[in-house]
């Protein structure tokens, strides 16, 4: 033990006072009696100092002495000397996603601390995300990297390899403690595991359309990373509706879920599993693709009933130049266009009509492309006669003729319906939207908008711009939270999807854990404040005993 | 109540003073303060003789006499007239005359001397005798004349259970002002610590009276061996007058020693004037000293 300010024992001398004014105050206790004639003749005893002493104290005066010896005792600043891990410390706290689990960070910044106050210091911290930042300079302050520490709060960003994260302090560290809950990858540093709270969570989400382009599929993977059965459900939202799905998931497994999903063109997706959980940010995950509005180039004959069940079919819009898809409608194409085509009693150079015959009985092949499609309420007057190529596939006939045929030409799809549309029921029938909306998912299939985690950067070229709660954001763009956000591009809009990383949601691989052996050194503990706080009930004692009258 | 022997019904305060189980206790002893040749009315005797069935006692013959109370078997072996004295059956009542004065609410001798009085009364009650109570200080509270049965000992409980200390300790002025008032001989315990003067001219007051007399003593811890030492102010609980005193132990060894001068001056006055006399300290059984009592008092 050691005393910072020795000369403070000097405190001590005002227990001469105290004790003096105790035995100068005449203390006189009452004592009832019933009668007092027994007591007169009673000699008074006259009792030697050391009787008259003992009769003298009482509680309070050891109170009081108590009270003073404590106060110079704190007044001395006594401090114990204990052994602490000497040297320079650097904390690096992880703050990627996974720590956002309820309780986690609370648990990070309590064991920092803890590393802290247990340690001679000085210490620096950092934190363990993509990218890396310091928290903490350098300081042989304990109050101030505890201040610090306070600071510290996790992302839902992606965790880069611990090098990146120790390169901001290049200086060498005699001792680096990683504090994490995940300690895969961590070497030559001593490493403080927290536990992470059970986990449900989906670990992968994406959705493609069917090849023949009749709906879409949505395929998921469900973790279930907790110590008991989960009767889980995934919900999977689009513009068009809500699909729905339910599994019994046992104990730290892992399921595939394929739902399909069947309705208009969609652009945007939300899959979401339900019960929640500690980590609720993998119970969403977002999908896009990246077709927004489809610009479609007119040629030949106006058809309302077509550019309606375009319309319905996905968000077609007019294009002049540049298109998405060509649509001709009882015309012969002076040149072939490159890119999908829709032709509907149409030719082109590669594909020249013969004009236009009488039709024969309706037939078709088996095919996907003409679900929900019922040929026998058709009635078809004329076709317009094909010089197909041999590649091209007939799906349906009228009569001879081929009525509906696909092709895949080299300058795109094309897809031929040859019936005429002025001399047919078909544009009437509910069935005419539902088949081009699937000869619309063969010719256009979508490509996968760029699906980002957060804290990913996105280069948005010229006119783009992605549609936050701050407003349009161009050139350079890191999501901060996940969700799908609008992309405004020149020739329409879109959507870009953004999660938290997807090893996030994983329970952490068992690694054992190495402590390095670190230096000790003698450390000043600080005994005063303690004393001090021993003083105040001694001080509230003698107030009440003083206040109960036996002062 | 339900319990309890003797079923003190409408009573809360025979709770207070004693439980059932003492009231139990009780029940089952009997009050025998029996004393040869004197009169047995129910269970007690009187002091006056009379004529009755039960012979009492010889007396020399005298002109007037009846001559069939003439003993002739005696006068037939000894030549001698003698005439036969019968008892009379009369009622003597219990009067329990109580000290509430301040110096008995030190150490719960007031409380002690209720509880003591409660069980003068039930026993008194079982036997079918009259029983009352009369708290005193400096003079009587004159509560009622002496009744029998449930209801009387449901009151006296009730009142027992109400007494509080007031006023200083008159042992003559108060035992004489009751000995006047109270004509009908009977028996008399007188319950106080004594710890004031008086108590032998209120005794000859209650000797006119033709009482049968216990003075029972009740003393608290602090009367007997008072734990104190060291500079105090020793102050009368009554009178209100104080002393500073330094206490140790030669002060309590005189201390001590004239409580025991006190008392033998009170024994010795008990037995000059034909009265019994009893010490209880106030720590103790109330029900016990009750049986004591009963047992050893031959009036």
């Amino acid at each position: 033990m050691t005393w910072e300010l020795p000369w403070a024992w000097l405190w001590l001398l005002a227990l001469i006072p105290v004790v003096l004014l105790h035995f100068l105050r005449r203390r006189e206790r009452d004592f009832l009696v019933s009668a007092l004639f027994l007591w007169e003749g009673v000699r008074p005893d006259q009792p030697h100092f050391l009787q008259r002493l003992r009769h003298r104290l009482d509680l309070l005066l050891l109170l009081q002495v108590l009270a003073v010896i404590l106060f110079a005792f704190a007044l001395s600043r006594p401090a114990l000397f204990a052994l602490r891990p000497s040297g320079a410390t650097l904390l690096v706290l992880d703050a990627s996603a996974s720590t956002a689990s309820e309780g986690v960070a609370e648990k990070i910044r309590e064991e920092a601390k803890r590393v802290v106050r247990g340690s001679a210091g000085p210490w620096a911290a950092v934190l363990w995300t993509d990218p890396p930042a310091r928290l903490a300079e350098p300081t042989s302050s304990q109050a101030e990297i505890l201040r610090a520490l306070d600071l510290y709060r996790p992302t839902l960003r992606r965790r880069p390899p611990l090098a990146r994260a120790l390169a901001l302090f290049p200086e060498p560290w005699p001792r680096v403690v990683v504090i994490t809950d995940n300690p895969a990858g961590v070497i030559g540093a001593e490493v403080i595991q927290v536990e992470r709270p059970p986990n449900l969570g989906l670990t992968a989400f994406s959705v493609r359309p069917a090849p023949d382009g009749t709906r879409y599929e949505a395929f998921l993977r469900v973790l279930n990373a907790t110590p008991k059965y989960q009767d889980v459900q995934v919900r999977v939202r689009t513009e068009a509706g809500e699909f729905w799905a339910s599994r019994l998931l046992p104990p730290g497994q892992e399921e595939d879920l394929v739902l399909p999903l069947f309705g208009v063109r969609a652009g945007a997706f939300v899959a979401e599993l339900l019960p929640g959980d500690p980590f609720p940010w993998d119970n969403v995950r977002y999908f896009a693709f990246s077709t927004g509005t489809v610009r479609v180039a007119f040629v030949g004959q106006e058809d309302r009933y077509l550019w309606a069940a375009l319309r319905a079919a996905a968000s077609a819009v007019r294009a002049e130049g540049t298109a998405d898809l060509y649509v001709a409608v009882s015309t012969e194409l002076a040149g072939e266009p490159v890119g999908p085509a829709l032709l509907v009693a149409a030719g082109s150079p590669d594909c020249p009509g013969e004009g236009f015959r009488p039709a024969g009985a309706l037939r078709a092949e088996p095919s996907s492309l003409l679900a929900h499609v019922s040929l026998e309420k058709i009635r078809i007057a004329k076709v317009y006669a094909l010089r197909l190529p041999p590649e091209a596939k007939v799906l349906a006939w009228a009569g001879e003729l081929p009525l509906l045929v696909l092709w895949e030409s080299p300058h795109g799809r094309r897809a031929f319906l040859t019936a005429e549309l002025g001399s047919s029921n078909l544009p009437l029938l509910p069935d005419f939207p539902v088949l081009v909306r699937n000869l619309l998912g063969w010719l256009l299939p979508e490509e996968p908008a760029p699906l980002l985690e957060v804290g990913e950067t996105l280069r948005l070229p010229p006119g783009y711009a992605v549609l936050t709660g701050e407003g349009p954001v161009e050139g350079l763009w890191s999501p901060e939270e996940p969700g799908l956000y609008a992309l405004r591009r020149p020739d329409g809009t879109g959507y870009v999807a953004v999660n938290v990383p997807w090893e996030a949601s994983r329970p952490p691989a068992p690694v054992e854990v190495v402590k390095p052996e670190s230096p000790e050194a003698k450390v000043a503990v600080p005994l005063w404040p303690w004393v001090l706080l021993a003083l105040l009930p001694l001080l509230l004692g003698e107030a009440l005993l003083f206040a109960g009258g036996h002062g | 109540m339900g319990g309890a022997p003797g079923g003190v019904a409408g009573g809360t305060a025979a709770v207070e003073l004693l439980s059932p189980a003492e009231l139990a206790v009780l029940a089952r002893a009997r009050f025998a303060l029996r004393r040869p040749r004197l009169l047995l009315p129910g269970g007690h005797l009187a002091r006056r003789a009379g004529a009755s069935l039960e012979f009492a006692d010889h007396r020399p013959y005298q002109p007037g006499d009846d001559p069939r109370l003439v003993d002739w078997a005696v006068y037939a072996r000894h030549r001698k007239l003698v005439t036969k004295v019968f008892s009379r059956e009369v009622e003597a009542p219990l009067y329990v005359l109580l000290d509430a004065s301040r110096s008995m609410a030190l150490g719960g001798k007031l409380s002690f001397a209720a509880r003591l009085s409660a069980a003068f009364c039930f026993l008194a009650y079982r036997a079918g005798d009259r029983f009352a109570v009369y708290p005193f200080s400096e003079t009587v509270q004159f509560l009622g004349r002496p009744r029998r049965g449930r209801a009387a000992l449901a009151k006296t409980f009730a009142e027992l259970s109400k007494i509080s200390p007031l006023g200083r300790t008159d042992l003559a002025r108060a035992l004489s002002a009751w000995a006047e008032k109270v004509g009908e001989p009977g028996f008399c315990l007188i319950l106080s610590d004594f710890l004031a003067p008086g108590l032998r001219e209120g005794l000859l007051a209650l000797r006119h009276g033709r009482h049968a007399v216990a003075a029972i003593q009740i003393l608290a811890p602090q009367d007997l061996s008072p734990a104190v030492a060291g500079e105090v102010r020793l102050l009368d609980v009554e009178e209100g007058r104080g002393r500073s005193l330094s206490v140790g132990r030669a002060a309590l060894r005189a201390y001590m020693e004239a409580l025991r001068r006190w008392n033998a001056a009170l024994l010795s006055a008990c037995q000059e004037l034909g009265a019994a006399f009893f010490l209880f300290p106030a720590e103790g059984s109330p029900v016990g000293a009750a049986l004591t009592v009963a047992r050893r008092w031959r009036p």
